[in-house]
Order: C-alpha cells, then structure tokens, then sequence
C-alpha cells in the first residue's frame, strides 16, 4: 500500500497538560526553592535543637522530667486553652516539614533533568553503586567522609523521616508496636524509660541521631550559602564550624539518652 | 610506565558511545592528559585504527579549551589543574585508566572526547561581550566547564556565581548591573542544576575559584527579589 494513501495519524495534542506538580513550581527559580529548603530546614533545626534542651531535663528527675512536659502542653495558659500553643507548633513543623520535603524533591528533579538522566540511567548508577561496581575514583581524589556525608542528604533525610514518623508514633501518640507495652499517656518519663530500654529501639534512635548530625551539618552551611551569608572565606570557615558545632551537639546531647537508660543511669 | 586506557570512542552526538580498550600506552609520570591521550593516538594510529578526537588548545592551563574526564573526576587526578596541566603521578605501571568526555547535561558529546561547551557562552553572553568576558578575566575563570561537569546537579554555580561577583564593578549604573546580573540569573536556570554546596566543582576548577562565590547566586536573587532594598 502507498504510504502516502494512509490517512494521517492523529497525534494527540503534543504538549500534555501540565500535572499539578508542575504548575506549583512554574515559577519558581532554583534560588527562590533553595530559600524555602533553608527556611524551613532553619525551623526544623531550631526545633530540633530546643528539643534536645528540653530532652537533657530526663537528666533531673521523673517528677521534673513530668513537669516540664505538663509545662509544654499549658504554654499560654491560663488565656489560652491547653494544648493550643502546643497544637500552633505541631502545625509550624508539618508546614516546614512538608515544603522542606516538596521543595527538596522539585529541585532533585531538577538537578536529574540538568544532568539528562532518565529513569533507566538512574537504576543503572543505583545498581552499579549499591553492587560496589562503580569504577574507582583516582589515588588522592577518592571521596572523604564529609563530602560522602554532604552527598547522602537525601538518604539521611528519609531516614529523619522515617525516624520522626516513628518517634511520635512511639512517644507521642502512644500507638503499639512502636510503643512499649508499658506506655501511658501523661508519664513522659516513664515512656521514655520503657520505650528506650528495648536495646533495638535504643540502638535504631542511636543511629537516627547519626543521620541528624550529618544532615544538620551539611544542612546548616548549605541553608547560610542559599541565604547569602557566606560571602568571604573568614565567615565561610565561621559557619561551617557553627554548623558542625550545632550538629554535634544536639546529635550527641540525644545520643546520651538512649545510652543513659540502657546503662540504666536513667531508669 | 605502561598503561592500559580505557578511552571514549562516539561517532558523532546522535551515536551511543563506548570504553575502547587501547594498550600498550607508554606514559610517564610527568605526561599531561592531553599527552596521554596523544601516546594514545600513537598507538591507536600503529594499530592503523583512527586517532580519538579530544578539544586542544592552548596546553598552558590558561584557555580553556581543554578537558575530558578521568577516571570519574573532570580534568584528571590532580587537583585545580587543567587536563593540559596534570600529571600521571597517581598513577602507577599497568594501572588502567578510564578517559571520557566531560559530562554534563549541557554539554553535549561532539566527537569521541570533543564536547560542545557553549551552555557557558550563552549564559556569559546575557551580559553582553565584551563586558562578560572581563568579568570571567577578572576573576581569573577560563570557563573551561569543569565545574558544572564535576556536579553531580549539573550545576554551573561556581562559574555563574564568579560572573555575578564580578559584573556589578564593570556596570556604569545601577539599572545596568540589575539587569545584567537578572538575565545572567535567568541564563543559568535555563542552562544549568540547582546547587547542593557539593564542593566538587572548587576542586576541579583550574582557577581555584573559591566557595564564597557560590553564595553570589543567591545575593543576586535576593537583590532582584526586593528591588531598592539593597544600594
């Protein structure tokens, strides 16, 4: 048959209507989504660093420990009902939480897109690195710790999220198996206590911390580069020390606890 | 010392390219990559296959031209040098070397180890030549792309960073420097990845451009975002 007598193949629209993904980020540059990962990476930090503050009260005492935890539900009482100042925060850490995550992705995307990946290319590194096959990088370049621990923010950020999922499944909401058996709602510390004597529980909070230590540090210097600070090598160097300083701290201040109640300091 | 190099063989940008085994390469510690790959071309022609294609220029580490990818790591093994002005000295008799073009997704392969660099061009040229180019001079940039094929991200960050540091002292007013820097600004989102503070691109780059004008990015960004709040 001619080729030419076939009748045209109808082509659908060729430009396919943009998914709602893409329309909320049309408009926004590489810069505008970097602000919003340091922004709200900011908050999460500054929680993350109150928290473990809050935390070291474990260190006073069952009948302090309980105290402070009544204290966070009653802030703003008695103007305000209790739970509310609570409840404003819970909101703030999802809202952060939520666009950290979002605009994480969108600019993972992004940098896939730059780099020309595609779905099959990505496997195939995924394989590659996962079977140790990659080819070896040359004598004097081979890859530091820092700079693996500054390229894994995706992996340690998924296990924060699974972490904090399971650490308010476990704590928060009291919800069996993340909880122990003993748990009950209104005795913090005698949660805590319960939940961090089981020695796998104790040891996956342990390696969590490690993650947060990575991703705050990486995390810290990135958010300060996006939000212009680092403009000369002396406050470069400041920041990064700030930034490991901080990680440090608040990941070795949690680490203490779970390794407090399996020596059973605190019990 | 003899080598094995694993070298990029591609016809042309529409064929898929691949490592050709070429060996012996008698290579010395102090050769460049640029003269390994000429001992690979010697054996290569002994061998009465054709010579790989690969940029050249200037050999001096001072136009930019040149690089091709080693072993993973763009421009080669030593740091802050050019392909042109590296040496062998990481490695040792027999070792294996793998050699292909530089890669970033705004770079697309030519020939062999040729690669289409004018992803950087454009970008500089929002700013208008010649003014762009005395920016890059200035800063001591040879816009070579080492950076943005270090990054994993595809991001030129380093090189449009050092532009945006270096344009605002060459515009003769304010309205000259906004709307230089906010077409450089748009250039490079078109062009290239977001970046990740990676640090891979300051240890390729045979300038030794420094971290702090990663930063340039986002302090142009913010200046556009809130007209008259900066001088």
């Amino acid at each position: 048959m001619n080729p030419a007598a076939q009748p045209p193949t109808v082509t659908p629209d060729s430009t396919p209507k943009p998914s709602a993904w893409e329309v909320m980020f049309k408009d926004a540059t590489n810069a505008e989504l970097k602000l919003a990962m340091a922004a709200s990476g900011t908050i999460l930090s500054l929680f993350t660093a109150g928290h473990m503050a809050g935390n070291m009260q474990v260190y006073l005492g069952r009948k302090h420990f309980n105290e402070y935890a009544e204290f966070l539900r009653m802030i703003g009482a008695p103007v305000l009902p209790r739970n509310s100042v609570l409840w404003v925060v819970r909101v703030g850490l999802l809202a952060s939480a939520t666009s950290h995550i979002m605009a994480g992705t969108e600019l993972t995307l992004r940098a896939m897109r730059a780099e020309r990946h595609t779905v099959q290319s990505t496997v195939q590194d995924l394989k590659l690195q996962l079977t140790g096959k990659q080819r070896r990088r040359p004598r004097g370049r081979r890859r530091s710790v820092p700079q693996i621990i500054a390229r894994s923010m995706r992996s340690t950020g998924v296990v924060l999220g699974l972490f904090t999922a399971y650490h308010v499944a476990d704590l928060t909401v009291g919800a069996r198996p993340a909880a122990s058996v003993k748990h009950r709602h209104g005795d913090a510390y005698g949660n805590l206590v319960a939940s961090l004597s089981r020695p796998s529980v104790a040891f996956f909070y342990t390696a969590s911390m490690a993650a947060l230590a990575g991703h705050m540090i990486h995390g810290v210097r990135t958010a300060a580069m996006d939000a212009g600070f680092t403009t000369t090598e002396q406050r470069a160097q400041l920041i990064e020390a700030m930034a490991k300083l901080v990680g440090a701290t608040v990941a070795l201040g949690n680490v203490t606890i779970p390794v407090a109640v399996q020596a059973k300091v605190v019990r | 010392m003899l080598l094995t190099v694993h070298v990029w063989r591609q016809a042309s940008a529409e064929d898929q390219g691949t490592f050709v085994a070429v060996s012996p390469v008698e290579a010395r510690e102090d050769m460049s990559i640029l003269d390994l790959l000429d001992a690979v071309n010697e054996t290569l022609t002994r061998q009465g296959d054709d010579p790989v294609s690969f940029d050249d220029g200037c050999r001096e580490g001072i136009c930019g031209k040149c690089g091709v990818t080693v072993d993973g790591v763009p421009h080669g093994p030593d740091k802050n040098q050019a392909s042109c002005t590296q040496s062998l000295r990481a490695y040792r008799d027999g070792d294996e070397i793998f050699i292909e073009p530089m890669r970033a997704g705004s770079f697309p392969v030519k020939k062999d180890l040729s690669v289409d660099k004018k992803a950087l061009r454009r970008v500089a040229k929002e700013a208008k030549f010649p003014v762009a180019l005395k920016a890059l001079g200035n800063a001591g940039c040879i816009s070579c792309g080492a950076c943005v094929a270090a990054c994993p991200n595809g991001s030129g960050q380093l090189y449009v960073g050092t532009l945006l540091k270096e344009l605002p002292p060459l515009a003769k007013t304010p309205e000259e420097r906004n709307e230089r820097s906010s077409k450089v600004l748009d250039a490079a989102e078109h062009e290239f990845g977001p970046c990740s503070l990676l640090g891979d691109c300051m240890e390729v780059c045979p300038a030794g451009l420094p971290l702090e004008n990663l930063t340039e990015v986002a302090r142009e960004n913010l200046r556009r975002m809130n007209p008259g709040k900066y001088a």
